[in-house]
């Protein structure tokens, strides 16, 4: 009986440890896999252009001086009729298989997010092994320039981009939106979005603006220095410098919003947004030369018009989104349903938000940039 | 902790139901269901305590006679291999979808039940000192994960907390809820000491907490997610950890699964020891090992047909509602209204001791 123990103890170890062997098909060494870092699209001729950086894990490796031995990312490109044939035709390409959980950015031309936006970003939903939480932006630049702009520095351009917007985001300048993000709006009844638009100034990688997406589509394009008071609704922390004229001369000042309170009120079938937002702003330099003798008044005078300067670039972020694209790209939505869900439920909110009404009020709190004094008014 | 490892599950899916049905103001049907259930492990723990160092199978017999108690003993040996079966499919597939898409399923079934079958072995009291470690793991990771969604998620996801619109749904919600909460039966299988006596309370507790606990994933999930993006992914929570940003850690799902794979097989391990325990006091005069032997071949063979039926969810769901009903609640509370007639009974005849 003992003995036919050990054996059947054996006998199970074996076969456990066979069984086990089965998951070595799994075992992938992430060098056997292409890492894709950036994705581009874009339609020409009526096809769909599909354009991949990879990084080249075995550029610093490589002895060969080849061509391409040096650069550390390399595009691969395929096209087709469709996004499945671009993709099937770009298969047969590929030395090992695609890595995509490393893609920084998704980049798409204006002309293919018109078409493909909402198909393409649903494809990126249903594989899981794409990176969601990386951003998507649009350009109107050609895709191989954007490449090349990046690559003769040895530098990714998804990485890049990246970047730049990040930094925009942590300034105060501009926002960040993961694709998960753009997929949940996309998914919404009500769909109003701006997407960063990237493009090339100078040979460099910078933000141009924003494209307006209303329901699935591209409908329009918000150049970067006309969005301001755009970003006042947009960012968390927007920080921005103004020039402000006083007497005659021209003050710079730096403006920081503190607070935001979009407050909705909803009768007789008429709906209004009472804005509040509060600005500290710091008086940074004049282009005179001090003395500038700035007192009490001076203060109170450049702050009024300041607030002025203000409140108009928040009536117009609003007048452009209600009248020039007719979208609520700067969720109004969410910010009525919140208060008013059963009654939103029920809305057409492409045409309720067009009519809506806003009254809008600012406060400026203006000091001297900490650490100087403008009041002095002696020279020695 | 027992509790805790069971959850482990639900979490998973638990943000996409929640949201489809109830949306925004989820939170109120999960604590409705959690003050239920806790309700219903007070009575069990209850029972337990009438009956210090004997589990359900022993006390029952006192309560109900012996052929009941077999009925009773067969209905949860079914129920604990139903949902072994489902909780085994569950892990196969989160296995198969995010570690090991080419590895046969019954390969995993193989060793995943050859593993748990010898833990199972080892015993109930052993199985509880591992999850103590292991639960308090899983616990401060998913509330630490859940704590950083929160911060990096938009709160207008989640808002309102309440919609008069989304009321209706709640009955439908409160059955959907049935299913998170499946484990507590497993509490009849583990013997209560006279020292128990705050047990009841504790555990109302506790279920209140886990209650807390799934209303925390849920409402992190949406917040990061988005309420479409919940309904639409069906293992929402992990695509939420996915989007997460943590600092060093850039695949965050693989740190969670890391955790949330350990649970998930503590939690299979405490079914595994369930049905073993329950099958043991049915044929005692059969040795354990032989028990889990047979046990781990029944468990692997209808796994394997389990495998084959496509909509295994929807199948399960379908009834389980009404099978936690019954083990959980309708069970145990005709045992304590029958043990506590019983016992006033033989107080009125004078001759009846403490514990009925």
């Amino acid at each position: 009986m003992v003995k036919h123990r050990k054996l059947f103890s054996v006998f199970a170890i074996i076969i456990l440890l066979t069984a086990l062997l089965t998951g070595c098909g799994d075992s992938v060494d992430i060098n056997e896999k292409l890492i894709v870092t950036t994705i581009v699209f874009d339609v020409k001729d009526r096809e769909v252009w599909y354009y991949l950086e990879i990084a080249n894990i075995e550029a610093g490796e490589s002895k060969d001086v080849g061509e391409g031995a040096g650069n550390k990312y390399i595009v691969y490109k395929a096209h087709g009729k469709t996004l499945t044939e671009a993709r099937d035709n770009l298969d047969t390409q590929l030395d090992k298989p695609l890595y995509l959980s490393g893609v920084r950015v998704l980049v798409f031309t204006e002309s293919f997010a018109k078409e493909y936006l909402v198909e393409y970003l649903y494809r990126v939903r249903v594989d899981e092994s794409q990176r969601k939480k990386g951003l998507t932006v649009i350009t109107k630049e050609d895709p191989e320039e954007l490449y090349k702009s990046t690559h003769e520095r040895n530098i990714s351009a998804g990485f890049m981009i990246e970047g730049t917007i990040e930094t925009l985001d942590e300034s105060g300048k501009s926002f960040m939106r993961t694709t998960m993000r753009l997929l949940e709006n996309l998914s919404s009844n009500y769909t109003g979005i701006l997407i960063p638009c990237i493009g090339l100034q100078d040979k460099e990688i910078s933000l141009r603006g924003y494209s307006v997406v209303s329901g699935s589509t591209i409908t329009g394009f918000l150049p970067v220095e006309e969005s301001v008071g755009t970003m006042f609704f947009k960012t968390d922390k927007p920080k921005f410098h103004f020039i402000v004229p006083y007497n005659d001369m021209n003050l710079t000042i730096e403006v920081l919003l503190t607070k935001r309170k979009i407050t909705p009120s909803y009768e007789d079938g008429k709906i209004n947004y009472d804005i509040k937002m509060e600005f500290r702003a710091e008086l940074m330099y004049g282009d005179k030369k001090t003395p500038y003798n700035f007192d009490d008044t001076a203060t109170r005078e450049v702050s009024e018009t300041l607030t002025a300067m203000l409140k108009q670039q928040v009536s117009d972020a609003i007048d452009r989104a209600q009248k020039e694209f007719e979208c609520d790209y700067l969720q109004f939505d969410d910010i009525f349903r919140i208060k008013f869900p059963v009654e939103f439920q029920d809305m057409d909110w492409q045409k309720e938000f067009i009519n809506a009404n806003a009254n809008i009020d600012v406060k400026v709190d203006l000091s001297t940039k900490w650490g100087m004094d403008y009041g002095a008014n002696k020279v020695k | 902790m027992i509790f805790l490892t069971l959850t482990t599950y639900s979490t998973i899916d638990l943000p996409k139901i929640m949201a489809q049905t109830a949306g925004r103001s989820s939170w109120i049907p999960i604590m409705a269901a959690s003050v239920i259930f806790g309700g219903a492990v007070v009575i069990i723990t209850k029972l337990n305590n009438m009956y210090p160092g004997k589990v359900l199978f022993d006390y029952s017999q006192e309560i109900t006679g012996r052929f009941i108690t077999y009925l009773i003993a067969i209905f949860y040996l079914l129920f604990f291999l139903l949902i072994g079966v489902y909780l085994k499919l569950k892990l196969v597939g989160l296995l198969k979808s995010n570690f090991l898409p080419q590895t046969p399923q019954f390969i995993m079934l193989l060793m995943g039940i050859s593993l748990f079958g010898y833990v199972a072995y080892k015993g109930i009291t052993n199985i509880a000192r591992m999850f103590e470690i292991i639960g308090i793991l899983f616990l401060i990771v998913t509330v630490g994960l859940c704590v950083i969604m929160l911060y990096e998620g938009m709160i207008y996801n989640i808002l309102p907390f309440f919609n008069i619109t989304e009321t209706k749904e709640y009955m439908h919600t409160m059955k959907d809820l049935a299913t998170p909460f499946t484990g507590l039966a497993v509490l009849f299988i583990i013997p209560f000491t006279a020292q128990n006596k705050k047990a009841p309370k504790v555990v109302f507790f506790t279920l209140l907490f886990i209650g807390l606990f799934y209303v925390l994933i849920v409402e992190s999930t949406i917040m990061i997610l988005g309420i479409n993006n919940t309904i639409v992914f069906n293992d929402s929570f992990i695509e939420a950890i996915k989007t997460v940003n943590v600092p060093v850690i850039e695949r965050t799902d693989i740190f969670y699964l890391t955790f949330g794979l350990t649970s998930l097989f503590a939690g299979m391990i405490i079914m595994f020891a369930a049905i073993v325990e329950v099958a043991y006091r049915l044929i005692p005069k059969v040795k354990h090992h032989i028990i889990v032997i047979i046990i781990g071949i029944v468990f692997f063979i209808l796994c394997l047909f389990a495998l084959k039926i496509n909509n295994m969810r929807d199948v399960f769901e379908s009834f389980a509602p009404y099978l936690v009903l019954i083990s959980s609640i309708l069970i145990p509370m005709l045992l304590l209204i029958i043990a506590q007639a019983k016992k006033r009974i033989s107080q009125k005849a004078g001759g009846g001791d403490s514990n009925g």
